[in-house]
């Protein structure tokens, strides 16, 4: 990832989630992230943006992935693995 | 419900899926004794690594992982969300992948897989309603390229990002086509 894509990474989420928010109509949409995978956790400036951004929207979560797979398109194990915990996420957001 | 937007980094599996990985994991899951269930799967995890992609991923192998990825699985088989029908599309969930129509997951996008696969079904045993996945996912596609924002666009001038344009229409055409 460039400098400047790291350096506007959080801005460009924050920005991107206020989008389909509009798009749906819906300012309240949950919205579940998942965290950048093992193989790019070296990019501090990345994982703590998604974390800022988590942390200042009160209808967004992070799903933690930094246990699983470190190929960087995960293995299908950690696919199915994952799939359940966006569903708990999801479940945590919504009344 | 309509739409749940994956964002998120492209999964092209299929290949995982046809070269018998899902085939074995499932015959061992289903048929394994339980004694030697975990030390089955840890072999299949493994066994992935050492040959996905000509040896390439054989550099992210780890038997750490492969031993709680093994567990996970375990678990998921017992809360009732891995069962044998993981292996075939559920009748009742519709997708959207390439084109931009709904359409039944069995008949247009339920080969390849991410975790929306997982995430399906476990909507499907989870919640009462009506479900339609949107995904648009590209390998390495950034949000400061891909998925930029108008915002940003305007601001950098850059083009609005075809991944961010893409899921945009998609959830369009989810709006338009949804099922009640």
């Amino acid at each position: 990832m460039s400098e400047d894509g790291a350096a506007n990474y959080k801005q460009n989420l924050k920005d991107l989630i206020q989008y389909v928010r509009t798009q749906a109509s819906n300012p309240n949409l949950p919205v579940v992230i998942v965290e950048i995978g093992y193989w790019a956790q070296t990019l501090n400036q990345v994982m703590q943006a998604q974390q800022d951004v988590v942390n200042a929207d009160s209808h967004a979560i992070l799903v933690t992935t930094d246990d699983l797979s470190r190929y960087y398109h995960y293995d299908p194990a950690a696919h199915l693995i994952m799939g359940e915990r966006i569903g708990l996420a999801l479940d945590a957001l919504l009344p | 419900m309509c739409p749940i937007g994956l964002y998120g980094r492209a999964v092209q599996h299929g290949r995982a899926h046809r070269n018998g990985f899902f085939n074995n994991l499932y015959s061992d899951l289903f048929t394994a004794p339980n004694d030697t269930l975990q030390s089955r799967l840890e072999f299949r995890i493994n066994d992935w690594y050492e040959n996905y992609d000509e040896r390439y991923a054989n550099y992210a192998a780890s038997a750490e992982v492969a031993a709680l990825e093994a567990s996970e699985l375990i678990r998921l088989k017992e809360n009732g969300l891995i069962t044998e029908q993981l292996l075939s599309p559920l009748n009742d969930v519709w997708c959207s992948i390439n084109n931009t129509d709904l359409s039944l997951l069995s008949d247009n996008c339920g080969y390849e897989f991410g975790p929306e696969l997982a995430f399906g079904h476990y909507l499907s045993i989870n919640s009462a309603q009506p479900t339609s996945l949107i995904k648009v996912a590209k390998g390495g596609s950034t949000l400061h390229t891909d998925w930029l924002n108008p915002t940003a666009a305007a601001k950098q001038a850059k083009a609005v990002g075809p991944q961010y344009t893409q899921l945009i229409e998609r959830m369009n055409t989810c709006k338009r086509t949804q099922r009640r």
